[in-house]
C-alpha cells in the first residue's frame, strides 16, 4: 500500500466512521430521522474536505518535519480554523440551502456555538495526532533507513581511500620481486618481507592516526624507498636531507609517502634510466607578509619532493587531490601544496605547513592525539 | 611438440628472472631473450624472431600495448601486469590472455598451453616495422589493432579489405573497421601477393575473401566480397589481375 493509498483509507475510513457513530450516537436519543442524517453527512464531508485541505498546506509548508514545539501552536490554531469552517459550512449548507427542519429545533445560540466548535477541534486535533503520530513514525524510519545509507557511503569511502593508499600495483610488485629473492638471494627476501610488513602495517592505520612527527614519516618513507630500491635496482637513487627543527615538526600521516609515492610512479617508472628522488624538509621563517601567509605563523615548514621528468597531466591525480584536502583539513586554509615543473626537466612537489595543526573542524573528525605520542605505531 | 621461442619483456630485472625460472622445468619453451623496454624489445624481436612474447604492460617510455601497435606482425602475446585496473579490464573485454604478478605456476602452464594449441593452428611471425629486409607478412600472420579502449589481434586471413585512410589503414573484419597506423602502399610491400592484391589506389583485396570478379567498364573489372562488398578495380590493375589470372 502507497502512502496515498493509506491517506485516503484512514481519510474516508476514518470520516465514514464518524459520521456513523453520529447517527448511532443521535438515535439513542430521538428517535432518527433522514434529515439528522444528511445533517451529519455535510458535517463529516466537510471535515473531510477541511481536512484534506489542511493537509495541502501541511505537505506544502514541510510541517511534517517541524519540531513539537513549533509544529503544536500551527496544529492548534488550524485545528480551530477547520472547526469553524466546519461548523459554518454545516451551519449554511444544514440550515439555509437544504433547509433541514432540525436546524429550526436547535437555537444557534452563542453557547451551542462554541460546544460545536470546541467538539470540532478536539475532532481536528484529534485527527491531527493520527496524522503527525504516523508521521513521526515515518520519518523517524526513513531516518534509520538514512543513517544506514550514510554509514554504507561512508564505508565504501574508506575503503576506497585504504585502496588509494595500499597502493596495490606497488604491493604486487614487490610480492613479485619478494617471489624472485626468494631465490637468489634469501637474507635480502626476508629482509623485504620484513619492510613490506612494516610499511603495510603503518599505511592501514590511516584511519586512526591524523598528523605524525615529521621524522616517523620518513622512517615510513625510507622503508617504502628501499622496498621500491629493491625492485628497480640501479634506477631508482633518493636523498633525504631533513634539518633538526623540520623533523620534530608535525606533518599530516602519509602526506610525504603521498608525494614519494607520486615521484616513483610518474617519475621513475617512466624514465628508462631512472633518475634521483630528491626530498628535503626545512623550517623557514616567513618573509612573506600577506594576510594568507600570516596565517602560517613564523615559521614555516617547507617540503620538497622532486624527480626526473616532466608534469603529466594526469599526475593530478586522486591521490594528490586527497592529500591536499587533507592538509586544508589539518593545517588550515594557509597551508599549501603544489606540484611545478622546474627547468631542469624535474617536477617539484612542494608543501607549505605552519607549526601546528589548527583547532579541530567539527566536521571533520579530529583526534590529535598522535601529534603528542606519534612515535608510538610508527617506527 | 615444438619448442616456443619465447621473448620476455619486462622493466625489472627480478621480475624477468622470476618468469625465466617458472619456465626452466617446461622443455617447450626456448627463452629466446629478453627485453628491459619497448626498444630492446623490438631489436630483440628483429634478431629472435620468437613465437611467443611474454609482455608486461606497464614499462618507461612505451608501454607494451605501444610496442604491439609498432610492429608489423605480432607472435602469440601473453600479458604479465602486477595490477592495473584499466590494462585487466581491457584484457577481459577482449579475451586477451593475461597473468597477473606475483604469477602463479599453474595460470602460467595454463597460458602456455593455450598458446601450444593455437601455434598447431598457425604460427604468426613477429616483423618490426624497421625491418630492412622483411619478410612477407602472410595469411597465417596477425596484426594487433588497437581501437580506442577495444583491440585485437587480427589474423590477416580474417582481414577481407585495406582501405586506404591518409597515413593510416582501415581493416575490415568480422563485424569491425578499425584504423592502424599504416599506410597502404606499406602494407602492399608487406602483404603476400599471392593473397592480398592491390586493387587500386584506395584498396587490398584479400582474394580469399572474394566472390566474384566481373567486367564493369571497357577496361575496369569489379570484385565482389563475400559480404556483397563491390570494389572497382583500376584500369591499370584490371589488367594485371587478367594477366596474371590467364597465366
Amino acid at each position: 500500500m502507497t502512502r496515498t493509498q493509506a491517506y485516503w483509507t484512514c481519510q474516508l475510513g476514518g470520516w465514514g466512521l464518524y459520521v456513523v457513530f453520529r447517527i448511532v450516537l443521535s438515535s439513542f436519543f430521538s428517535a432518527g430521522t433522514w434529515e439528522r442524517t444528511i445533517g451529519f453527512v455535510v458535517l463529516g464531508t466537510a471535515g473531510l474536505v477541511y481536512t484534506h485541505a489542511f493537509r495541502f498546506v501541511v505537505k506544502t509548508w514541510g510541517w511534517t518535519w517541524l519540531s513539537l514545539r513549533r509544529l503544536v501552536p500551527r496544529v492548534m490554531l488550524a485545528a480551530l480554523v477547520i472547526s469553524t469552517l466546519s461548523h459554518c459550512t454545516g451551519d449554511v449548507v444544514g440550515r439555509y440551502l437544504l433547509e433541514l427542519s432540525f436546524y429550526d429545533e436547535v437555537e444557534s445560540g452563542g453557547g451551542l456555538l462554541l460546544a460545536s466548535i470546541a467538539n470540532g477541534w478536539i475532532l481536528s486535533m484529534l485527527w491531527s495526532v493520527i496524522y503527525f503520530g504516523v508521521h513521526a513514525v515515518w520519518n523517524y524510519r526513513q531516518a534509520e533507513v538514512d543513517k544506514w545509507k550514510l554509514e554504507a557511503q561512508a564505508e565504501a569511502a574508506r575503503l576506497q581511500a585504504l585502496k588509494l593508499q595500499l597502493n596495490p600495483h606497488f604491493f604486487f610488485n614487490s610480492l613479485n620481486s619478494v617471489r624472485a629473492l626468494i631465490a637468489e638471494d634469501p637474507p635480502r627476501a626476508q629482509r623485504m618481507v620484513t619492510r613490506l610488513a612494516r610499511l603495510l602495517r603503518t599505511t592501514l592505520q590511516v584511519n586512526d592516526v591524523k598528523t605524525v612527527l615529521l621524522e616517523d614519516e620518513l622512517v615510513t618513507v625510507r622503508t617504502y624507498l628501499e622496498l621500491e630500491k629493491v625492485r628497480f635496482e640501479d634506477r631508482l637513487q633518493y636523498r633525504i636531507d631533513a634539518g633538526e627543527a623540520a623533523r620534530g615538526r608535525p606533518v599530516p600521516f602519509l602526506l610525504m609517502q603521498t608525494l614519494v609515492e607520486n615521484s616513483v610512479k610518474h617519475g621513475i617508472a617512466q624514465q628508462q634510466g631512472g633518475g634521483t628522488i630528491t626530498i628535503e624538509a626545512s623550517v623557514c621563517a616567513n618573509g612573506d607578509a600577506t594576510r594568507e601567509s600570516a596565517a602560517l605563523g613564523h615559521d614555516v615548514l617547507h617540503l620538497r619532493v622532486a624527480n626526473p621528468g616532466t608534469l603529466q597531466s594526469d599526475q593530478r591525480g586522486t591521490g594528490l587531490q586527497n592529500a591536499q584536502e587533507r592538509l586544508h583539513l589539518l593545517f588550515g586554509e594557509a597551508a599549501s601544496l603544489t606540484v611545478t615543473d622546474t627547468d631542469d626537466d624535474r617536477v617539484v612537489a612542494t608543501a607549505r605547513l605552519p607549526g601546528r595543526p589548527t583547532a579541530p573542524n567539527p566536521a571533520a573528525p579530529s583526534t590529535f592525539d598522535s601529534s603528542t605520542s606519534p612515535a608510538r605505531d610508527v617506527k | 611438440m615444438s619448442s616456443l621461442h619465447t621473448l620476455i619483456v619486462d622493466d625489472e630485472r627480478l621480475a624477468r628472472d622470476e618468469l625465466r625460472r617458472l619456465l626452466a622445468d617446461r622443455d617447450d619453451i626456448t627463452i629466446a631473450g629478453e627485453a628491459a623496454n619497448a626498444d630492446e624489445a623490438k631489436a630483440a624481436i628483429q634478431e629472435h624472431d620468437p613465437d611467443l612474447l611474454l609482455l608486461d604492460v606497464q614499462m618507461p617510455g612505451e608501454s607494451g600495448f605501444d610496442l604491439l601497435e609498432r610492429l608489423d606482425a605480432v607472435p602469440h602475446v601473453v600479458f604479465v601486469t602486477a595490477y592495473d585496473e584499466y590494462a585487466i579490464r581491457a584484457f577481459e573485454v577482449n579475451a586477451l590472455d593475461y597473468l597477473v604478478k606475483p604469477v602463479e605456476p599453474q595460470r602460467l602452464d595454463d597460458a602456455i598451453d593455450t598458446v601450444q594449441q593455437r601455434t598447431d593452428e598457425a604460427s604468426p611471425q613477429a616483423i618490426a616495422a624497421e625491418d630492412d629486409t622483411p619478410p612477407t607478412l602472410t595469411a597465417e600472420d596477425q596484426v594487433f589493432v588497437k581501437d580506442g579502449k577495444r583491440c585485437w589481434f587480427v589474423q590477416l586471413a580474417d582481414v577481407r579489405l585495406f582501405e586506404a585512410a591518409g597515413n593510416y589503414t582501415r581493416l575490415y573484419f568480422g563485424a569491425e573497421e578499425p584504423l592502424i597506423h599504416r599506410s597502404l602502399s606499406h602494407l602492399e610491400d608487406r602483404l603476400d601477393p599471392d593473397q592480398f592484391f592491390r586493387a587500386s589506389r584506395q584498396h587490398i583485396l584479400n582474394l580469399q575473401w572474394v566472390d566474384d570478379v566481373t567486367p564493369w567498364s571497357k577496361k575496369k573489372l569489379k570484385a565482389t566480397l563475400s559480404d556483397g562488398t563491390e570494389i572497382e578495380m583500376s584500369r591499370r590493375r584490371s589488367r594485371t589481375f587478367r594477366d596474371q589470372l590467364s597465366l
